[in-house]
């Protein structure tokens, strides 16, 4: 499992919607025409990864969560509430082992699309082991 | 009983370290100059390109508060390219390779750049001053 659908998985544990048929609204990797109201986990490659004794000891990666909604705030609420569920987080996901996840700014707007729905980003630096 | 003490060459050592000042000064900004133009360059490497507005609305602005703290800052005027936002954060889209550089385009296409230069930069400026400071001729 990768970054973004640990991150999903995480997302939907704590109720921010579901990621299976019949009615996906997480999506890993993924940013989809429809539905309307969605939130898109997305691996943003990162950093030169951490090295001691030869061997890899942590990656740093960004992380992207988007979130589309049909109301300004219904986006940026949610956007807000997974950046507080998100920034400084140390814990394990999907057995694999985050040091930290930090915001690398607030969420913040990047107006409507052409369907006149409401996006709400944030990126964050995630320093994690390698995912299994 | 007393001991005097005569420290000779101050005269030279205030010299020098006032060329090796002005020496890792001009470097300082040299070198911050360079790391700007390489992030500019590589930015627009990867920045996706439809008619060249996104691309030409990239810019470098000196932004230093006085001559010892040197700051450029790489960017996309978001004036006059208002979805210069959108095209950076929002991913999956399709971007043709066109435009000045045969480099596939991208997403994140400031932000990664930066990102991919920020371990290494420290060392280049690092070694920036060290080369100067073996080739500043000190006086005797």
């Amino acid at each position: 499992m990768g970054m973004a659908a640990e991150i999903a998985a995480h997302l939907v544990a704590n109720g921010y919607g579901s990621t299976t048929a019949p009615s996906p609204t997480i999506f890993a990797d993924f940013f989809p025409g429809q539905p309307d109201n969605v939130i898109s986990v997305n691996d943003t490659t990162g950093f030169e990864p951490e090295r001691a004794m030869g061997r890899l000891v942590m990656e740093t990666r960004n992380l992207q969560i988007l979130v589309r909604n049909t109301t300004r705030s219904g986006a940026e609420t949610i956007a807000n509430n997974i950046f507080t569920l998100l920034d400084r987080f140390d814990g394990t996901l999907s057995g694999t082992r985050y040091y930290s996840i930090l915001g690398r700014t607030t969420p913040f707007s990047l107006g409507r699309d052409e369907n006149n729905r409401h996006r709400w980003t944030c990126n964050y630096v995630v320093r994690k082991d390698m995912s299994a | 009983m007393r001991a005097t003490v005569v420290i000779e060459g101050f005269g030279p050592l205030l010299q020098n370290i006032q060329r090796l000042r002005s020496a890792l000064t001009r470097q300082g900004n040299q070198s911050a100059w360079n790391g700007a133009q390489h992030l500019f360059a590589r930015t627009r490497a990867v920045v996706p390109y439809k008619d060249g507005d996104l691309y030409n609305s990239a810019y470098i602005a000196n932004v230093s508060p006085s001559e010892d703290r040197r700051i450029w800052v790489v960017g996309y005027d978001t004036v006059a390219v208002p979805y210069a936002m959108d095209v950076h954060e929002i991913p999956n889209r399709i971007h043709p390779t066109r435009g000045p550089s045969p480099e596939p385009k991208q997403d994140h296409f400031l932000s990664e750049p930066a990102d991919a230069m920020r371990k290494s930069y420290p060392r280049t400026v690092a070694d920036d001053m060290e080369r100067v400071i073996r080739r500043t001729r000190m006086v005797r």
